[in-house]
This record gives structure tokens, C-alpha cells and sequence, in this order.
């Protein structure tokens, strides 16, 4: 039987560089740092372009990115041609927005989009205890039992889990 | 009188990698390596635990695509080929080695090794593995789950949740369909958890996950017992987490068993090691040097200089590892149980795939691990995730926090420079299959055919096989190549169907060579807001 190679199954075709859709897409990667990626159709570019006539042309590219649970924001001056960007954070466990858009020349910010919510994942212990089940002086005699055995508090309450290593 | 439970969980995947259009696929060999090395011999040890009516308790989850090819009739005769040539190079390896003190007995060693393989295979499980497994989790002591569909990475995913709820419910259909009951447990890929999966996994009827230790340990409110008692998620799905000390015993590079010097060395091969006259027609038709599975040495130590490699001694030493591992949990759940004021539940989870095909003498560990816990000790008690759920503890509530068990515990081994152009195309393909669903609901004919087909592409596409391999940086061109190949058959389908222009006699490649979920329904990828409950 004659079976098909690959060529063959994909035609010839290759994966587009753009889709033709406005979007901005935010992805939590760990507790410190976000992912966005987006794209910005022509179509777009150009309305803004014509509703801030001058002045656009002259903005610099950048993210505003927000921080949903304390509720401050922070400009992040991006290159005119990058389509995606990691974002450094230094709250874990936080909310988050970005908004792709320009600085203008008068210092305002205008968004072109708007991107999901995330919340960055935890990175320590919950300060938050239920009444309903007693701690048993658990923690503290996990830790007594790990240092006895020559642990660090790395092992003890890692930071980091510990990767496949074989 | 038993003081606690030890819950010891294989994962066993390995992505779809059947490749009809290449003479010679590398990655098919991975797939029938960890045939003849980890699930064969791993179901002759469970056969012999039963026949010697040990109690013991396993849990393996067993990913779609893996059972996918175990079904897959192409790949049962490629096996097939590939046993016989390594059984032709065993002939040529025993008259090689005639009279050698050391690698003699090591080429019968192999040679009977792969000659109950196809026993095993073709004689005995008449090339069934599914059945095998099936009839084996028949007796109880054995409990299957499933994993997502291809392993998608399922936090990066979850911006479209029809492309979660996909790749859970194709998964939880097929594991029904083959091994003959709906799965009460699920490995979800990579161990990741992004918050609010929890309630997709109760509306499909799952009752427990299984996390990175400290996807339980940041949980909110702290859990009271850390990873020693599972926590009951928001949704009332169950979630198990994995325990620091065992995990690192068997895993640990400088640590873990798998290091001992006694054991057989994985990179010394015959494949390497022998003139290219001999070797090159059980390598890589291109003459590349790999691993034939001809492996006569041990780790012997941090050297070059490798002593030669026996059985017995490591049989012992497996042996030894067992016994050390039993005495630790005894120890830990003697520790735990005293200061919890109830039973402790260690959760070991590993990838089955260690078993056998990196560490050698795993299958052998296991088979000793539960023979001492029958006979040799009473302080704990082997028992499955669903075991433990049905004594009625009462269980904690809290959210647990997102977490993978990749480097750095989060989502970064799946979403870094290496890797991060994937997801705009998969996330923009999930948006156009569920909008295709929207404007097709009723398709019937060849637009079903193209719809469902659109659906097996973009769940090849999403393995976190594929990303992961990216961040490794070996076989780097293969794994981008399978993200385009799916994508690109996606996409040229999808316009091909709104232009009311199938390529028929294309479309049969497609699901020739892309055949995984026979039964997938192109309806599971309707708007979310849309679908009634499952069935």
C-alpha cells in the first residue's frame, strides 16, 4: 500500500504569521513572570492611527500592565515590531491585566486591546489557617524532624520542586 | 496493626508517534524500547504478584495516546520486525561473545529477554496490551486512570476551555471504551494544575488528581497535613500530593537508586561500541550510531572505565533498594501517624517509563517493594487513591495552587523562549474548532469526517510532549515539526470546509496516518455555555 509522506500530507502549506484577528493573550508562567503574545491587524493600527492623527505615529509602543489585586499599573516600553513579551512581576499570587498601546507625545496612554486576567500561581505557604483543622504542631515538628536528618529549609519548603533528574 | 498507606502511581506515556511514512522512525524505537523494557516486564511482575497472591496495590495511569498505539495494528507488526531483528542480532551477539567470561552470558541474558518479549506479545497477550491490563485491574489490586487526551499541557490551554474539556472528556471516553469502566482518577499531564480545573474533572465524573507536592502545600487555608492527607478541591474532586521523600529516593540523580554503581549503565551500547561493519544494520539506516539495547556494562562509577555488567549482583542490590525503601516509609509513617492522630498517606507517583528502560532493574524493585510489604513488615499498607477515598476520612477544603512538576515547579519547562510560538497557532486553533462547531452543528457526510479529523490535528498538535522536548534541546527539529505538521493539516482542512471543498482522496491520508480516537465527536468542542451535562 502506498502510504503518504509528509510533504505530501501537509500540502505545501505553512503555518501563517498572522491570523487577521486583534487579539492580546496573557499567560501566567510562574509566580514572577507573565507571558503576553498578540497580534494587531493593519485595520487597527490604522483607526488609531487616524482618531490620534500626529500624535500616534510619534507614541512609543507599550504594555501597560496592571496589577488587578493592589491595583497599581506600570508602562512597559516594548519594541513597534515585538509580537510577545515576558513580564516580570514581584507579587506572587496576584491578579493581572495588560493593555497593549502607545505612550503619546502629551505623556497619555491609549490601549488599542485588552488581554484575559491571570492570576500568577503561589510561591509560599497560605498565611490563611481553618480554624476546623488543628495544625498538630505539624509544620513545626516536619521542620525539627527534616534538620535533625540534615535537611535544608530548601528541602524543607522548596521554592522550587525538585526536577526529574534520571 | 498498619499505621498509615503507601499509594505508589505509575505514569505510562509516551506521545503519538506512529510514523507509516518513514522506512526507519526513531520514535516509533522509543515506543518499542519501552515495550520490551518497561510494559512487558512490568505486566510479568504484576502476573507473578498475583499468582503468589501478594496484597499489594498499584495505580497506572495510562495516557491515551499510549493506549492509542497499543490498539494500533500498524505499529503491532513494526514491533513485530523490530523484535526480529534484534533477536537475529542476539544470534550474532552469543556466537560474538562465545567463550567471553562476562559478555556471553550478558548475550543470552538479552537474548531470552527478547525472546519471551514476542512470547509475551504475540503468543500470549496476542498482541493486546489493553486486554492485558484490563483483565489485570479486573482483580482490584490493580486501579487504571487516564491522563488528558495527548497530554496537553493543560494550564496553557485553559484561555479556550473547550480545548480542556477536550482533551479530558476524548480521554476519559477512550479509557472507557477500552478498558471496560469509566476511570475514578486522572494524571493530569505534566502534573499541572492551573486553578478551576478542578471543576471540569467533576463535571466529567473524575474523583481524585494528583499534584506536585507543593501544588498542596501553598493550598488555601494551609493544609493541616501537608501532602500526608489529600485535599478536597472546591468542586469535590480530591487532590493527592506528591510526597518530597519518596519521590526523591527513586528519582534523585545523586541520591536515587537508579545511580547505584551495580546497575546496568544506559549509555554503553553495542550500537556505540562495535565496529560499523558489524553494527550497521541494526542502527540507523543512515549509518547515525543509537542504541541497540545491547547494553553489557554498569554505571560502575563517575568513569569512563566501566567494569561489565551482572545480572545477579544487581539483582541484589535491587533487592537491597527495595528493602531500603520499605524501611524508610515504615519510619515516615510510624513519624507521621504519631503526630497526625490519623493514618498518613505517602504518595510516590513516577513515570513508568523509568522502569526498565532507564533504570534496568526498576520492574525488579517494584516486584521486591511489594513481596517485602506483603511479608515483612505491618506498620503500612499498600492501597489505591480510591481505596483511601472510600475509608471516609474527612477531608480538608482548600484551593490548591497552580504548580507542574517540571524545573522550577510552575509552567516554565512549557512556556519559554524556546517554545512559546506554539501557542498562538494552538490557542487560535482551539478559537476556530469551537467556532467551526457553531457553524457546523449538525455536520453529516464528509464535512462530519473533515470536522472530526480537525479534531484529532489539533489534539496531536497539543501534546506537552512537544514543548518539552523544545526546552530539552535534543530532537529539537522533530518536536517543531510535529506542532507544524498538525497545525498546518488543520488549518488547510478548516478552509477547505468553509469553502465547501474537501479534498476527499486527502482527507483519507489524513485519518490513515493521523488515526488516534476512532470515535472522537467533533460536538465535544461546542461552546462550553452550550453543552448540557455529560452524559
Amino acid at each position: 500500500m502506498h502510504l503518504p509522506d509528509r510533504h505530501e500530507l501537509n500540502a505545501g502549506w505553512t503555518l501563517p504569521h498572522s491570523y487577521g484577528v486583534d487579539r492580546l493573550v496573557l499567560l501566567p508562567r510562574d509566580p514572577y513572570k507573565l507571558y503576553a503574545y498578540w497580534e494587531v491587524t493593519p485595520q487597527l493600527e490604522q483607526k488609531m492611527s487616524q482618531l490620534y492623527s500626529g500624535a500616534w505615529e510619534k507614541g512609543q509602543r507599550v504594555l501597560k500592565l496592571l496589577n488587578l489585586d493592589i491595583g497599581n499599573e506600570q508602562l512597559i516600553p516594548i519594541e513597534s515590531f515585538a509580537t510577545n513579551w515576558y513580564l516580570d512581576v514581584s507579587e506572587a499570587d496576584q491578579s493581572y491585566q495588560v493593555h497593549l498601546g502607545r505612550k503619546l507625545p502629551d505623556d497619555s496612554f491609549v490601549a488599542m486591546l485588552t488581554s484575559n486576567i491571570v492570576r500568577t500561581p503561589r510561591n509560599s505557604l497560605s498565611s490563611v489557617i481553618d480554624p476546623r483543622w488543628r495544625m498538630f504542631n505539624f509544620w513545626q515538628h516536619r521542620y525539627k524532624r527534616k534538620i535533625m536528618c540534615g535537611y535544608s529549609s530548601y528541602d524543607i519548603f522548596p521554592a522550587k520542586a525538585e526536577r526529574k533528574e534520571v | 496493626m498498619s499505621k498509615g498507606y503507601l499509594s505508589l502511581i505509575l505514569h505510562a506515556h509516551l506521545p503519538f508517534v506512529r510514523h507509516p511514512e518513514y522506512l526507519f522512525s526513531l520514535e516509533e524505537k522509543w515506543y518499542f524500547e519501552a515495550l520490551t523494557e518497561c510494559y512487558l516486564p512490568l505486566l510479568e511482575v504484576l502476573h507473578r504478584l498475583e499468582r503468589d497472591n501478594i496484597d499489594y496495590r498499584l495505580t497506572i495511569s495510562i495516557s491515551p495516546t499510549l493506549a492509542a498505539m497499543w490498539q494500533d495494528s500498524y505499529l503491532k507488526e513494526k514491533y513485530r520486525s523490530y523484535l526480529l531483528k534484534l533477536l537475529d542480532l542476539a544470534d550474532k551477539e552469543i556466537k560474538r561473545t562465545a567463550g567471553d567470561p562476562h559478555f556471553f552470558p550478558l548475550a543470552q541474558h538479552y537474548r531470552q529477554r527478547f525472546q519471551s518479549a514476542y512470547r509475551d506479545y504475540f503468543e500470549h497477550y496476542q498482541g493486546d496490551l489493553v486486554g492485558a491490563f484490563r483483565r489485570l485491574a479486573q482483580g482490584g489490586k490493580i486501579e487504571l486512570i487516564t491522563c488528558a487526551a495527548t497530554h496537553g499541557y493543560l494550564p496553557l490551554l485553559l484561555n479556550r476551555p473547550e480545548a480542556v474539556y477536550a482533551q479530558l472528556y476524548t480521554a476519559i471516553d477512550q479509557h472507557t471504551r477500552l478498558f471496560g469502566r469509566a476511570p475514578k482518577g486522572i494524571w493530569l499531564p505534566e502534573c499541572a494544575y492551573e486553578s478551576g480545573l478542578e471543576e471540569f474533572l467533576a463535571e466529567l465524573g473524575i474523583n481524585y488528581f494528583f499534584l506536585e507536592t507543593h501544588g498542596i502545600l501553598y493550598a488555601k487555608p494551609r493544609p493541616a497535613y501537608g501532602t500526608y492527607s489529600p485535599l478536597l478541591t472546591p468542586s469535590g474532586v480530591a487532590a493527592f500530593g506528591r510526597d518530597e521523600e519518596s519521590s526523591k529516593q527513586v528519582w534523585s540523580k545523586t541520591e536515587g537508586y537508579p545511580g547505584d554503581y551495580y546497575y546496568r549503565d544506559f549509555y554503553r551500547d553495542i550500537g556505540y561500541d562495535l565496529p560499523m561493519e558489524y553494527i550497521a544494520p541494526y542502527i540507523h539506516p543512515d549509518g547515525i550510531r543509537i542504541h541497540t539495547g545491547f547494553k553489557y556494562y554498569r554505571i560502575t562509577g563517575k568513569t569512563n572505565h566501566k567494569e561489565p555488567y551482572n545480572p545477579v549482583e544487581a539483582q541484589k542490590k535491587a533487592a537491597e533498594h527495595a528493602g531500603n525503601f520499605m524501611f524508610n516509609r515504615e519510619r515516615q509513617i510510624e513519624y507521621l501517624a504519631d503526630v497526625m492522630n490519623r493514618p498518613p498517606i505517602i504518595v510516590a507517583p513516577y513515570d513508568a517509563e523509568l522502569f526498565g528502560h532507564w533504570w534496568y532493574e526498576g520492574p525488579a524493585w517494584l516486584e521486591f517493594l511489594f513481596r517485602k510489604i506483603h511479608y515483612d513488615q505491618n506498620i503500612f499498607t499498600p492501597i489505591t487513591p480510591s481505596e483511601y477515598l472510600n475509608l471516609g476520612l474527612p477531608l480538608q477544603e482548600a484551593e490548591p495552587s497552580p504548580s507542574s512538576w517540571g524545573h522550577e515547579g510552575y509552567h516554565g519547562v512549557w512556556l519559554n523562549q524556546e517554545n512559546d510560538w506554539i501557542y498562538p497557532h494552538l490557542h487560535m486553533a482551539a478559537e476556530k474548532m469551537v467556532q467551526a462547531v457553531r457553524d457546523f452543528p449538525q455536520a453529516t457526510g464528509i464535512e462530519k469526517e473533515a470536522l472530526t479529523q480537525l479534531g484529532r490535528e489539533l489534539l496531536l498538535a497539543q501534546a506537552s510532549d512537544w514543548p518539552f522536548i523544545m526546552s530539552t534541546g535534543t530532537m529539537v527539529r522533530y518536536a517543531k515539526e510535529r506542532v507544524h505538521d498538525h497545525l498546518v493539516r488543520f488549518n488547510r482542512l478548516l478552509t477547505q470546509l468553509y469553502r465547501r471543498q474537501i479534498d476527499e482522496e486527502w482527507l483519507r491520508k489524513l485519518q490513515t496516518h493521523d488515526n488516534i480516537f476512532p470515535h472522537l465527536d467533533y460536538k465535544i468542542y461546542a461552546p462550553l455555555t452550550e453543552k448540557t451535562a455529560v452524559h
